[in-house]
């Protein structure tokens, strides 16, 4: 079913009316030097063509597709972040650290993505071991808080909220991962980070006497953009992205299926037995792509030793 | 009469030689992409290929592709048919934003997209805080096996007791202040 | 006594029982000025504190709970026996109480002000304290913690004052001394008693109520403190019985407590009449069953994962038995609860006082190898690095060790003839051991656990990963001591802590025990 030139035209001129529509409905037909094809609004889902459409910005031709009725846009609370960090290809650089450390202002001493170096028994090569806020599903430190510091939101994160904080550490006690930090003192500040009025999907600027951890940068990923670790990480090991999507991407432009990198992987979460059902996944350090941390330095097995 | 006659002829010819120009320069000049949801939930993604006139092409490689959050995920490869489709099914737990069909010709590339969904800005509903005395249930996808008014009932029941029975105390001492 | 009129109007029993109310001697005046002195000390260091923040102290993101926090477990563990030992004891009608279940209770109260006041010094951000009430949730301990301290407040403030009210009218009635806030103090909080049929029948009512409700309280609350460790995945603090592990050692510490005080107090205020001999073995009976429980509790909560060495319990149970936490933790064992029931029991023994007589535990034999121990301790002490590079060292160090062992094992024999001679030394030897252990062992349940996490201390300054206290967090340390020891001080000048009312009930009632001790005790 074919629709006519002058009934496109004039469905054009409505959408040109309610301009408030996201930018991104009217960018839906691409077109690279050929006819486009452009949806018909009495049967959705289908796209059919249509000559010498008008050009939009970016040489694409300003169209829309009516939603489909059987695949509702996502709701709301069907976000749920997750992250992959490929074991095999972290080399230690702490890359994701600095960037993370940069990006978010984080106090001196503080690592939200900390690299581990572990090993798990004296036969296993040792590896090194990327620890950001596992964001668990059942969270020891959300549990705990007393004022709702600290929750989980519909999509998975569990942020931390420095203006309500009263500063108990009890979280910091609960956590299995030593994922939380606490301003000990009043945190060096700098203007760029001043400049920005505190809110929890940046979490700075920073403040004394209150517990802060790594949130997955959700400013950042409200603009489409990936976490500051997962941009900056060289070798491509962490990917971010959603669950229900089913999708994560990493730095290196590489978008998999979440289920089956890990599916066809042997993912793991970090310490399944406590039951805190971490958002991170990691892929076992198998056929790594660079070589292994020298084994002799810092003892670095699970049970805590000084170091 | 002759002159007529060649011309004919020279038209057919013509005819001929663009026919079978035409013929073979088949490019594909249209994707057209249909998406179809079967009752089990799984979504097909059809894309047809047509030339100029409208005739379907068979065997082109159509590459489909989805839109994520993050990037383009490469869905598969798949040739099309002697209708000229091509068909590819999205795995139900795949939530794309858009596909891509993308078939290539020695012209140029031909490129067909459906969106599925919108792409939405994720804003948080959820600000805990004294919604949670409310009603405790403030933290959806928070693991809990138990009831959420399970807790404020049992600890106001116990609180409850023992501080009315210390206010069963003070009125013993408030009867102790007024007795004569 | 200084006033005559005070001897008019008061029996010689009453002015006894008063004197302390009104004598305040220089010793008084030293001791309120020393323990302010202390509380403005602690005032400086806090406020540094609040103005540089918690880094002023040595807690850092591994060890980040320390002394505050083993002072709120120790103080509420304290705060403990007051109300529960003094409900059973009521309950369970042991008439030897009357005379000291008013000092129990008082401990109780002046310990929980503390303990609840630790949290508040502990906290980042004490401006934002009434975001608990704002936004606080329920599911949290720290919530419950706050209820269920509120709860106990509450309730063994009114099971401290109900039973004082009749004392309170008889200092209202026939107090003329003191200032006149004191009077009109004296006639609010008397509430018109008279001490008619129908008073003393509801303070009966009220009393049989509060005995029975304060003991699930006060097992509730110590519960709920352990649970603010209990109710986290650390390796050391995931355990079930860490309820009544804590609800026993809080026992223990408590009953030590009040021995303590009421040695204290018989020695200041002269009250060898009604605090006797008697009440003491009995407390220490009391001291010695509660110990023995709490031995038991925690030989249940280090075996268990001792013989099973899990991965994540390897590294807080080696530091605590041989790492370098082992001298806390067998100091605790030992000196907090094995000798402070040998201290209790043995002289209770009747041939540990032939021991005397033997040459080798004669006081120059003692105090010979009292020298030795010295001695040698002095030189393992300085000689640690040179010796320790020869060879076989080792051995003549731990041989050396074994010697004071010994040697102080054998002075201790030869002081259990000087305790069993005099059993209130020992018994406030003990108890004074006994809470210094516990402040020590609530110390090695803490640090221990957090110096070891899941992951591997990695990347962090070496102190960080050590747990050491700062000038800062003693000094408020000492200020809260202080402060519950003025607490209690300014209560018994307040009010008598020894109850006026209930040990005359005593006397006039025939066949009881305190009627025998007080009669044969020389008069006053």
């Amino acid at each position: 079913m074919r629709l006519s030139r002058r009934a496109f035209l004039k469905w054009i001129a409505v959408l040109g009316g309610t301009a408030s529509l996201p930018a991104g409905l009217n960018r839906l037909i691409r077109r690279k030097g050929v006819p486009a094809l452009v949806a018909d609004a009495s049967s959705p889902g289908r796209l059919i063509h249509l000559d010498h459409l008008p050009d939009g910005p970016d040489g694409v031709a300003l169209a829309s597709a009516a939603p489909l009725p059987a695949q509702p846009a996502l709701e709301t609370s069907q976000r749920r972040w997750v992250m992959v960090i490929d074991l095999s290809r972290c080399d230690g650089c702490r890359a994701c650290t600095e960037a993370c450390t940069a990006m978010h202002f984080v106090p001196p001493g503080q690592e939200w993505i900390k690299v581990y170096k572990m090993q798990d028994n004296p036969a296993a090569a040792p590896y090194w071991f990327p620890r950001p806020c596992m964001q668990c599903d059942n969270p020891p430190c959300v549990k705990v808080c007393p004022v709702s510091a600290t929750w989980k939101r519909e999509d998975g994160i569990v942020i931390q909220d420095t203006s309500r904080c009263i500063g108990c550490r009890f979280c910091i006690a609960a956590c299995p991962y030593s994922a939380r930090y606490f301003n000990w003192v009043e945190p060096p500040h700098t203007p760029e980070e001043l400049s920005r009025p505190y809110s929890t999907d940046w979490n700075y600027p920073h403040v004394k006497g209150v517990t802060e951890k790594c949130i997955f940068c959700p400013g950042l990923v409200k603009e489409g953009k990936l976490p500051a670790c997962v941009q900056a990480c060289p070798m491509g090991a962490i990917y971010f992205g959603d669950q229900v999507e089913d999708a994560v991407t990493n730095s290196q432009g590489e978008t998999v299926r979440f289920s089956e990198l890990v599916s066809n992987n042997a993912g793991y979460r970090f310490m399944e037995e406590l039951g805190t059902e971490p958002r991170v996944y990691y892929l076992p350090p198998r056929k790594r792509i660079y070589p292994a941390p020298p084994a002799e330095s810092e003892p670095a097995a699970t049970g805590g030793n000084h170091p | 009469m002759r002159l007529g006659r060649n011309i004919v002829a020279f038209g057919v010819l013509v005819a001929l030689m663009g026919y079978v120009l035409a013929a073979s320069a088949a490019e594909p000049a249209k994707v057209i992409l249909e998406v179809q949801t079967d009752p089990d939930g799984a979504t097909q993604v059809v894309a047809k290929v047509v030339d100029d006139l409208g005739n379907p092409i068979p065997e082109v490689m159509i590459n489909f592709k989805a839109r994520m959050t993050f990037g383009w995920l490469q869905l598969s490869e798949a040739s099309t048919d002697e209708e000229g489709r091509a068909r590819i099914s999205l795995p139900s737990s795949l939530r794309p934003q858009e596909v891509v069909a993308e078939a290539s010709g020695e012209t140029g590339t031909v490129q067909a997209a459906i969106k599925l969904r919108e792409a939405h800005v994720f804003e948080p509903a959820v600000r805990p805080g004294r919604a949670i005395l409310r009603h405790l249930s403030p933290q959806p996808g928070f693991i809990s096996p138990y009831p959420d008014s399970v807790l404020p009932l049992v600890l106001g029941l116990v609180l409850g007791t023992i501080w009315a029975i210390y206010g069963y105390v003070i009125w013993h001492l408030v009867r102790i202040r007024s007795s004569p | 006594m200084r006033s005559p009129q005070l001897r008019e109007q008061f029996s010689d029993r009453e002015v006894q029982l008063l004197s302390s109310l009104t004598e305040s001697g220089p010793g008084f005046y030293g001791l309120v000025g020393f323990l302010l002195a202390v509380i403005a000390w602690g005032i400086i260091a806090y406020s540094i504190q609040l103005r540089y923040g918690l880094g002023v102290t040595g807690l850092r993101d591994y060890v980040m709970w320390g002394v505050y926090i083993t002072n709120f477990v120790f103080f509420i563990g304290v705060s403990h026996v007051g109300a529960l030992m003094s409900a059973i004891l009521r309950i369970t009608g042991a008439e030897w109480r009357r005379p000291i279940t008013r000092m129990a209770e008082a401990i109780t109260f002046a310990s929980l002000l503390m303990g609840a006041l630790m949290p508040v010094v502990d906290m980042g951000r004490p401006d934002r304290i009434l975001n608990v009430l704002l936004h606080g949730r329920l599911p949290s301990p720290i919530l419950w913690d706050i209820l269920s301290i509120t709860t106990y407040l509450t309730g063994s403030t009114l099971f401290l004052y109900v039973p004082m009210i009749p004392d309170i009218a008889l200092l209202r009635d026939r107090f003329a001394q003191g200032p006149a806030w004191r009077r009109r103090l004296y006639t609010v909080l008397a509430l018109g008693w008279k001490g008619t049929e129908e008073q003393r029948h509801r303070l009966e009512t009220i009393m049989a109520v509060m005995a029975v409700l304060i003991i699930p309280i006060a097992v509730s609350v110590h519960t709920v403190v352990s649970w603010i460790f209990g109710m986290t995945l650390r390796a050391g603090w995931n355990s079930t019985i860490f309820g009544p592990y804590f609800v026993s050692g809080a026992l223990f510490s408590g009953a030590a407590a009040v021995v303590t005080a009421m040695a204290a107090f018989r020695w200041a205020y002269h009250l060898e009449d009604y605090i006797t001999e008697s009440h003491f073995r009995r407390m220490g009976y009391l001291v010695i069953a509660l110990g023995l429980i709490y031995a038991y509790f925690t030989f249940a909560e280090y075996l268990t994962p001792a013989y099973k060495m899990a991965t994540h319990e390897r590294g807080y149970l080696t530091a605590v038995f041989s790492g370098p936490y082992a001298r806390l933790f067998w100091f605790t064992q030992i000196v907090g609860v094995l000798l402070p029931v040998l201290l209790l029991t043995l002289p209770r023994i009747s041939w540990v006082r032939r021991l005397g007589d033997l040459p080798l535990f004669q006081p120059r034999p003692i105090l010979a190898a009292l020298a030795t121990a010295t001695g040698i301790s002095f030189f393992l002490l300085i000689s640690r690095s040179p010796v320790a590079a020869v060879e076989n060292v080792d051995t003549i160090r731990t041989v050396a060790l074994w010697v004071v062992f010994a040697l102080g094992g054998w002075s201790f024999l030869g002081l259990l003839p000087i305790f069993h001679t005099w059993p209130i030394t020992a018994a406030v030897v003990a108890s004074l051991l006994v809470n210094i252990g516990a402040w020590m062992k609530r110390f090695v349940i803490i640090v221990p656990t957090l110096e070891n996490p899941f992951l591997p201390i990695q990347n962090v300054p070496v102190i960080w990963a050590i747990y050491k206290p700062t000038w800062v967090e003693w000094s408020i340390t000492a200020a809260a001591l202080a402060g519950f020891v003025l607490i209690y001080l300014l209560f018994s000048k307040l009010f008598p802590i020894v109850s006026i009312w209930e040990t005359r009930e005593a006397v006039m009632e025939p066949h009881t025990v305190i009627r025998k001790e007080v009669s044969d005790a020389p008069g006053a």
